[in-house]
């Protein structure tokens, strides 16, 4: 059993009441990225500092258990190509690259309205999304080398046989 | 020497910058005025422009926006469609950012848990 | 109005040079690198402001008549000089990291020192 320590208390009450807010935030800034401020770009900064709250609480431990870093790397790569099949909508219509060939369904003012721009801007948001919180948790994972990190590990005798 | 030759040189370097900004703040006019396009009739009516005196891009786009694209939001609309070749580098940008950031670290990863695993033994 | 943007750019974009020439550490060195980079970012957004306009959004109910807008292009175009500084930094800082696993110091003088 890991020994639980109440010393950052503080700490894991108020990250678990922020975190659900922040993701909450971001995914509401990256939907109505076509009728009010914001967008893909900021929406998905928002979301992914989730992975520092989640750090910040639980350590390099309790973050790695719940996000794995193979469904994100993956997850950036279908991002891309995303954004590029909705960009070669226009080659496949008749028209020039990255053109806007489904503007005219919705009325102005509701969320699905403005074709490609919205399609495209759900693309972007998952890329930034899933591509800085894997840059986090690479970063956080170096950190995790110390042995004050490893020393419960190591007294669990995994790696003494 | 070569610390107080630095200094004079950006000295030097810094009245030169507020110099010429105070002279474009003063005496050069700006392409895009926006006071002969109306919002509040665009807004109402989106299809009933006239594009024939207009002074720089900015002013074409603002009046074609509504009746070409139907979003409410310039910014984005000039980002994802009149520009979206921009914002296709920019997302290879970040794609080859993180790539470069994990072949760079792969080695340091391993070197620190090799390390410790090398320890115990 | 828009003249304290422009002196605070230009004197963003003079602190951040000396910043990157003096100093020894790397780190410090990566952080005057990123000044930079916010004191152009000020100057292009500044550029393209109009005296009494509004943000160009079409808000349907908030809008009276008479109201124009700001340039919307240099705006579009920020965002994508933000993103190129975010993820050069972040290449320059692993660059640090590897750097002091090889050398084992943060003093750019003495790594020009250990050649050979």
């Amino acid at each position: 059993m890991k020994n639980t320590d109440n010393s950052d208390l503080i700490v894991k009450c108020l990250a678990d009441k922020f975190l659900p807010l922040s993701l909450v935030l971001g995914l509401y800034v990256i939907l109505h990225g076509n009728i009010s401020p914001g967008g893909g770009f900021q929406g998905g900064v928002l979301v992914s500092s989730a992975v520092l709250l989640l750090y910040l609480a639980y350590g390099y431990k309790g973050a790695a258990a719940t996000i794995s870093g193979k469904i994100l790397h993956k997850g950036e790569a279908f991002g891309a190509i995303c954004y590029i099949v909705f960009a070669m909508l226009g080659i496949f219509y008749g028209f020039n690259f990255c053109r806007n060939v489904l503007f005219s369904r919705g009325e102005i003012g509701d969320i699905w309205s403005s074709g490609t721009i919205a399609l495209m801007n759900y693309a972007v948001g998952l890329k930034v999304l899933t591509g800085v919180g894997f840059l986090l948790m690479l970063v956080i994972g170096l950190l995790a080398a110390d042995p004050a990190e490893k020393a419960p590990d190591a007294s669990e005798g995994g790696e003494l046989k | 020497m070569k610390r107080t030759l630095l200094v004079v040189a950006l000295l030097i370097f810094m009245s030169a910058g507020i110099f010429s900004v105070t002279y474009m703040y003063k005496n050069i006019p700006i392409t895009y005025d926006g006071s002969n396009t109306d919002v509040y009739e665009l807004a109402h009516n989106p299809t009933d422009y006239d594009t024939s005196d207009a002074d720089g891009v900015a002013s074409i786009i603002v009046k074609e926006n509504l009746d070409k694209t139907r979003a409410t939001n310039n910014v984005t609309a000039i980002v994802f469609d009149f520009r979206g070749y921009d914002t296709l580098g920019e997302s290879f940008i970040l794609l080859t950012a993180i790539t470069g950031a994990l072949v760079v670290l792969r080695k340091s990863k391993k070197r620190g848990e090799g390390a410790a695993k090398n320890e115990e033994h | 109005m828009m003249l304290v943007n422009y002196i605070g750019a230009v004197l963003l974009l003079a602190t951040g040079f000396y910043v990157m020439m003096t100093k020894e550490n790397i780190i410090k060195i990566v952080i005057g690198m990123g000044i930079i980079d916010y004191g152009l970012n000020l100057i292009i957004v500044s550029i393209g402001f109009n005296e009494g306009g509004t943000a160009p959004i079409f808000t349907m109910s908030e809008l009276k008549p008479g109201m124009y807008f700001v340039d919307p292009v240099p705006q579009a175009l920020t965002l994508t000089s933000i993103v190129i500084g975010a993820c050069v930094t972040a290449m320059a800082l692993t660059l640090c990291i590897k750097l002091y696993e090889e050398y084992g110091t943060l003093n750019s003088s003495h790594i020009r020192r250990l050649r050979g």
